[in-house]
């Protein structure tokens, strides 16, 4: 496994790496997903990754559901599927990009704001990939208020293909880690 | 997401053996210890329903990536 910095939730209670049960090697986001649960972080989060009922249509139409079949899914009312949505897209709390080639790839994710008003930076790491943040600083002036941003993966000609990589998103204000895990393969 | 799931004192069927072993007649038994994503799934269902509580507002989605992003401290 290559050189990763371990958030306090993917240590164990002797405060090393999650290990499998079984394998006795290291564990990865595959096993214990964005790690050990913090009920006490939970209850104040400063920033959530939000999702409606549209978000899940959409997700649906991008997955390849035909109108009628998403239709079915929104109480018989007819839902028309854009076009224009990504799978990648669904503004889920991690990333995962399982099909990777040298093109550099863009997803979009909003973060709609439910603490106090706040800066916050984005920092983000992926071993073997190039990944950026734009903007890389979202300013949150009222509960309730979302702000988009986008991140861009790109893999090199030195990237190790056919096997997954596992890295992190970061915004913190300073206050709260808004932390989601990033699994991607080079194909 | 991952929550303790190892040696869990977990709701028991007074009607199955006390090891799960046919050839175990011990019954009665309302609690056990058990492991497994069965006695993990409560505990995140749990601090669901505190958040949902607490924020009667939030989606579904806003309380899982509540408990999904939370997990450094500072």
């Amino acid at each position: 496994m290559s050189i990763y910095t371990f958030a306090a939730t993917t240590l164990d209670n002797t405060n090393r790496p999650i290990q499998d049960a079984f394998a006795k090697t290291l564990a990865t986001p595959f096993a214990y997903g964005s790690g050990h649960v913090k009920p006490d972080l939970a209850i104040d989060p400063g920033l959530v990754y939000d999702l409606g009922l549209t978000d899940y249509l959409n997700f649906l139409c991008a997955s390849g559901y035909d109108q009628q079949l998403v239709s079915s899914l929104n109480f018989n009312r007819t839902f028309i599927c854009s076009g224009t949505h990504s799978v990648t897209d669904l503004n889920y709390p991690s990333i995962t990009l399982p099909n990777l080639g040298l093109k550099a790839v863009t997803i979009t994710r909003t973060l709609t704001n439910v603490g106090t008003p706040s800066t916050y930076t984005a920092s983000a790491q992926l071993p073997g990939y190039n990944i950026t943040v734009v903007p890389n600083s979202l300013t949150f002036n009222k509960i309730g208020e979302k702000k988009t941003f986008k991140v861009t993966v790109q893999a090199s000609s030195a990237t190790k293909r056919r096997t997954y990589e596992f890295g992190e998103l970061r915004w913190t204000d300073g206050k709260h880690i808004v932390r989601s895990p990033i699994t991607v393969k080079r194909r | 997401m991952t929550a303790p799931g190892v040696n869990i004192l977990a709701a028991y069927s007074e009607f199955a053996s006390a090891s799960t072993l046919p050839t175990d007649n011990r019954r009665g038994f309302k609690f056990n210890v058990l492991q497994g994503t069965s006695m993990s799934c409560p505990h995140v269902a749990g601090i669901a329903g505190l958040l949902k509580t607490r924020y009667p507002s939030w989606s579904p989605a806003a309380i899982k990536s509540a408990i999904m992003t939370t997990g450094v401290n500072l």
